[in-house]
């Protein structure tokens, strides 16, 4: 059952996204959950057609089915003084998902990429799905109990990123970690909103 | 995307809808917010219409909100929003002045954001 809902506040505020995004398990859910007020919300949607010739339910005697459900999952924070209330929405990161991700893009500010240095190719798809739509983002390598350390030089290299787009450590499990990366994005949209008026 | 399903919706959302796909306008975000009005419904409100009027009772909510509260696609929450806006029960809000639908913030909204977010640490 969907938890009781959390209404909105009655003051004037207006309300922005940005997108957390990343491969399956990567932690974007872990990261909404630890800075939303509150509980995660999720929504199923349902898509037709592009996953034809992915997903494998033609072999299973499934000729006739065109639709998938995905599910997104979004959490919330209210900037009191700010005035803001921001809508943090998980992405998945497979290009399979593209209509999907085009409704989710929409008004979105930037986007924080999650990363595992452990599969790092995993989130190219997502960077790339994120660089078509000139979305600007910030990398967050979730620091994994499991993953390696890997100098931010040879990552950026890796990653093949702009010298421009952030790189940061964070622990999704831990608020302030999460939130200090969000700043950074936002950091770097400020710094692009400078560049874009001068 | 790592929760599992629990189980099917009771009404599949083609049916929610009314069989309808297609919303009446191509105004309504995610994020735009809607409030009742306290224009009571019509006879011709199906009950998906009904389950988002009460839902809306007490308060306001973004479209994105009221599809997860009432677990159906976004797509149908605001297929059944802009029935209910074309009737007059409900009102809606765009999610921001300074963003109406494009990527684009101003400086000023951003540095709130920064500040607000660093309000937020421990």
């Amino acid at each position: 059952m969907p938890p009781t809902p959390v209404y909105l506040p009655e003051s004037p505020h207006e309300r922005i996204k940005i997108l957390v995004a990343g491969p399956l398990g990567i932690g974007k859910t872990t990261a909404i959950s630890t800075v939303s007020e509150i509980p995660t919300l999720h929504t199923d949607e349902v898509m037709t057609t592009a996953a034809v010739g992915t997903d494998e339910i033609t072999h299973h005697g499934l000729q006739d089915k065109k639709t998938t459900t995905v599910a997104t999952d979004f959490g919330r924070l209210t900037l009191e003084q700010a005035g803001v209330i921001l809508y943090l929405f998980g992405t998945p990161g497979q290009r399979r998902f593209r209509p999907l991700w085009d409704d989710l893009a929409e008004g979105a500010l930037g986007a924080l990429v999650l990363v595992d240095t452990e599969r790092l190719q995993e989130s190219f798809e997502v960077m790339d799905l994120i660089e078509e739509r000139g979305l600007p983002y910030t990398v967050a390598v979730n620091a994994f109990p499991h993953s390696r350390t890997v100098e931010p030089d040879t990552l950026r290299d890796k990653l093949d990123l702009a010298d421009h787009t952030p790189l940061v450590v964070c622990d999704a499990r831990d608020k302030n970690s999460t939130l200090d990366a969000l700043i950074e994005l936002t950091a770097h949209l400020i710094t692009l909103a400078g560049d874009a008026s001068s | 995307m790592t929760r599992g399903q629990v189980g099917r919706r009771m009404v599949p959302s083609y049916l929610a809808t009314g069989g309808c796909g297609i919303p009446t306008r191509n105004t309504l975000q995610g994020l735009t917010a809607l409030y009742a009005t306290g224009v009571p419904p019509g006879p011709d409100h199906s009950p998906g219409h009904l389950r988002l009027l009460s839902l809306l009772d007490e308060g306001a909510l973004t479209v994105a909100e009221t599809a997860a509260y009432l677990d159906i696609p976004v797509g149908a929450s605001k297929v059944l929003a802009t029935q209910l806006i074309d009737d007059g029960q409900l009102r809606a809000e765009p999610p921001s002045q300074a963003v109406p639908g494009a990527a684009v913030a101003t400086k000023e909204l951003l540095e709130r954001v920064r500040s607000g977010l660093l309000a937020l640490k421990d």
